[in-house]
């Protein structure tokens, strides 16, 4: 079993500007209404950085602020595990259409964008971090793989680790190809011990499906849509888990013949 | 725990697949021999740019074919082929047998995947409805996961597998994430890897950012300019040691430049940090590394800035080499095809000269071998440095 802590929690998706609304949505408060994202302009980047980053360095770049706005922990030694299961559909098109020109030419700034951690790349600069950051993808298992990830790091380095989930909606006609309805990202910020931002605890470990007996959640038809509409959504279960503020326990499905279990406890 | 050092792993098995011929033998004996693989290119057609490239010409007609066919694409026939040496798939079939499907882990690095299919979609889009090709299968091919999903399924694995995608150090971060999973219980053995394949985006690409030389790519030279791209596949299997002879990682070292996309930072801070934190975890001190395996593209920051990190913490004597010159930079494998060279090192006590060097640059002084040498390697450093700022060190050894 691995145990890691959650200091706090960012999100960002069509209609859901950070945490806090995100909190009135899945407890009722507020009703769901999926509308698009204001523009943003990641705060923390360098102007060049700022200029040249893509709509999808800025969603992940939303969620690792609101995460991150109220923390004392320190940002500039901060690990991260980044997990997209795509990367950046709207370079890959862009690319893919420049290719078919006679003169082949690639813009340099959208190449180096094109790589799986670009987001990973930019947080860095921004936070003047130079801890270790890991991209991983697991196609639509990619939030629990994300997850594993950022937990095993964790524990085994003993670091402040921010872990984001996060994915784009692709342009036509790569959208013909892969379905994803709604941006969403979601950042937690993880810590190996507890600490007093510490608001819930995660005991994680793989086991078989019938090895857990999940807590019972219902979601409404919007919500449940919206799970189902990105990878990075499959988060929501745990983000219901947080707001209830009781134990909780969840089975979150692997690409392989493991689930994994995990237990929330509030804290 | 790993904050402090680390549990060494035993590499039961290993293989590699480059321009240079398919398994640890073949890959040896040019490199030995001192044969390169690059040449000019001419992969798919492209000519319209001067370039050499290490391309493993065989892939061209190496279809998946019957239950596989779904994930055929260049980068998973890389995959297939890559598997297929220096007895790997008996090995990882002992590995299931005495662990079980889900409890041995896969890890593999990939930059690009199999996105060349999608240049090919790209290229048949029907003008009338802009619609891509019915043929083109996103999720089996192009997607970074695909390379996963096809080696768990070949090899019959069920247990945590997981795409990492970071750039260059993509594949040697594989090994970072295999250790922390077996030291975590995730899993009781690992197979990591690294696949990458040739395809337009990195040649133009690459091409675009004005660092692809036009020859043969020169490491460390005075008059280097640039890297040459190659393709290459590669996979080891991670157990907890328990034969004596079999050799070991020792070490990661992890981190993050934190400076720029595209470019090094110019005093190699991050390169440093990440060998630094290897040999700590690895429990070494720089007198107890006899050879580094460079990351050594041929760019000029490149070059400069790692050399600047070597010497900074291991003087200007210790024996290091960069290995591109004979089947290019293979970028997400490249990681993982280091690994396994610096594994023969061991094996063999042998070091490879950096391949097409000339003249050393008088501003890099660290020390540069360009001839063989048979001397004692115990321990050696493998540096893979990416895009994104993204470091990896990995040390590997003798129990």
């Amino acid at each position: 079993m691995t145990t890691v802590y959650i200091n706090s929690v960012g999100l960002a998706t069509s209609g859901i500007e950070n945490w806090q609304v995100g909190q009135q949505v899945l407890c009722n408060v507020i009703p769901f209404k999926p509308e698009p994202l204001p523009r943003y302009k990641p705060p923390r980047l360098p102007t060049n950085e700022r200029r040249r980053a893509t709509e999808l360095i800025s969603l992940a770049f939303r969620a690792c602020e609101d995460a991150v706005h109220s923390t004392q922990q320190n940002l500039n030694t901060m690990a991260s595990v980044f997990a997209t299961s795509g990367g950046d559909y709207q370079i890959f098109d862009q690319i893919c259409r420049a290719l078919k020109n006679a003169d082949h030419a690639v813009s340099p700034t959208q190449f180096h964008n094109s790589v799986h951690n670009a987001a990973a790349g930019y947080w860095s600069i921004a936070t003047k971090s130079c801890a270790p950051s890991i991209c991983v993808a697991g196609y639509d298992a990619t939030f629990t793989i994300g997850l594993i990830e950022a937990a095993s790091f964790t524990v085994a380095e003993k670091l402040t680790t921010l872990f984001i989930a996060y994915d784009i909606t692709p342009p036509f006609p790569l959208s013909k190809k892969r379905a994803i309805k709604n941006p969403f990202a979601v950042a937690f910020l993880l810590t190996p011990q507890a600490n007093a931002e510490t608001f819930a605890k995660l005991d994680l470990s793989l086991v078989s499906r019938t090895e857990i007996s999940p807590s019972p959640m219902t979601f409404s038809k919007e919500i449940n849509e919206l799970i189902k509409s990105n990878p990075a959504a499959q988060a929501i279960p745990l983000l219901k888990a947080l707001t209830q503020r009781s134990r909780c326990t969840l089975a979150l499905a692997t690409n392989g013949s493991q689930y994994l279990k995990v237990i929330v406890t509030p804290c | 725990m790993n904050s402090g050092q680390m549990t060494p792993l035993q590499i039961t098995s290993y293989t590699l697949t480059t321009a240079l011929g398919a398994g640890t033998e073949a890959n040896w004996q040019s490199l030995m021999s001192r044969q390169s693989a690059l040449e000019p290119c001419s992969f798919d057609g492209i000519t319209d740019m001067p370039a050499h490239v290490g391309q493993i010409k065989s892939l061209d007609d190496a279809a998946l074919k019957n239950q596989w066919s779904r994930y055929d694409c260049r980068n998973n026939r890389l995959a297939w082929l890559a598997l297929q040496p220096d007895c790997f798939i008996d090995n990882v079939n002992q590995a299931i047998k005495k662990y079980g499907s889900h409890r041995v882990g896969l890890f593999i690095g990939t930059s690009t995947s199999g996105i060349h299919k999608t240049e090919q979609a790209y290229a048949s889009v029907d003008p009338s409805t802009d619609r891509l090709p019915d043929w083109y299968d996103y999720e089996m091919t192009h997607n970074v996961y695909s390379v996963v999903n096809f080696v768990s399924r070949y090899l019959g694995l069920t247990g945590i597998a997981a795409s990492i995608s970071t750039a260059c150090s993509s594949s040697a971060k594989v090994f970072a994430s295999a250790q922390r999973a077996i030291i975590n219980g995730l899993c009781d053995a690992a197979i990591v890897g690294g696949v990458d394949t040739l395809c337009a985006t990195t040649l133009y690409g690459f091409n675009s950012l004005q660092l692809v030389a036009p020859q043969a790519c020169q490491p460390s030279d005075k008059n280097r300019c640039g890297i040459s791209i190659g393709e290459a596949g590669g996979f080891a299997l991670l157990e907890p040691p328990q034969e004596s002879d079999s050799p070991r990682l020792l070490g990661y070292g992890e981190s993050s430049d934190a400076y720029h996309m595209s470019s090094p930072h110019p005093e190699g801070r991050g390169a440093l940090q990440a060998m630094k934190s290897a040999l700590y975890k690895a429990r070494l001190t720089p007198q107890e590394i006899q050879y580094i395996n460079l990351h050594g593209t041929g760019t000029v920051a490149n070059d400069a800035a790692e050399a600047k990190a070597i010497c900074k913490l291991f003087g200007s004597t210790l024996p290091c080499s960069s290995t591109k010159g004979w089947m290019g930079h293979t970028l997400g494998a490249a990681g993982m095809v280091e690994a396994a060279i610096s594994l023969l090192c061991i094996q063999y006590q042998m070091i490879p000269g950096t391949l097409n060097t000339k003249e050393i640059d008088p501003d890099i002084k660290a020390c540069i071998v360009l001839d063989n040498q048979f001397r004692q390697v115990e321990n050696v450093i493998s540096n893979s440095f990416g895009f994104g700022g993204s470091n990896c060190s990995l040390i590997f050894g003798t129990p």
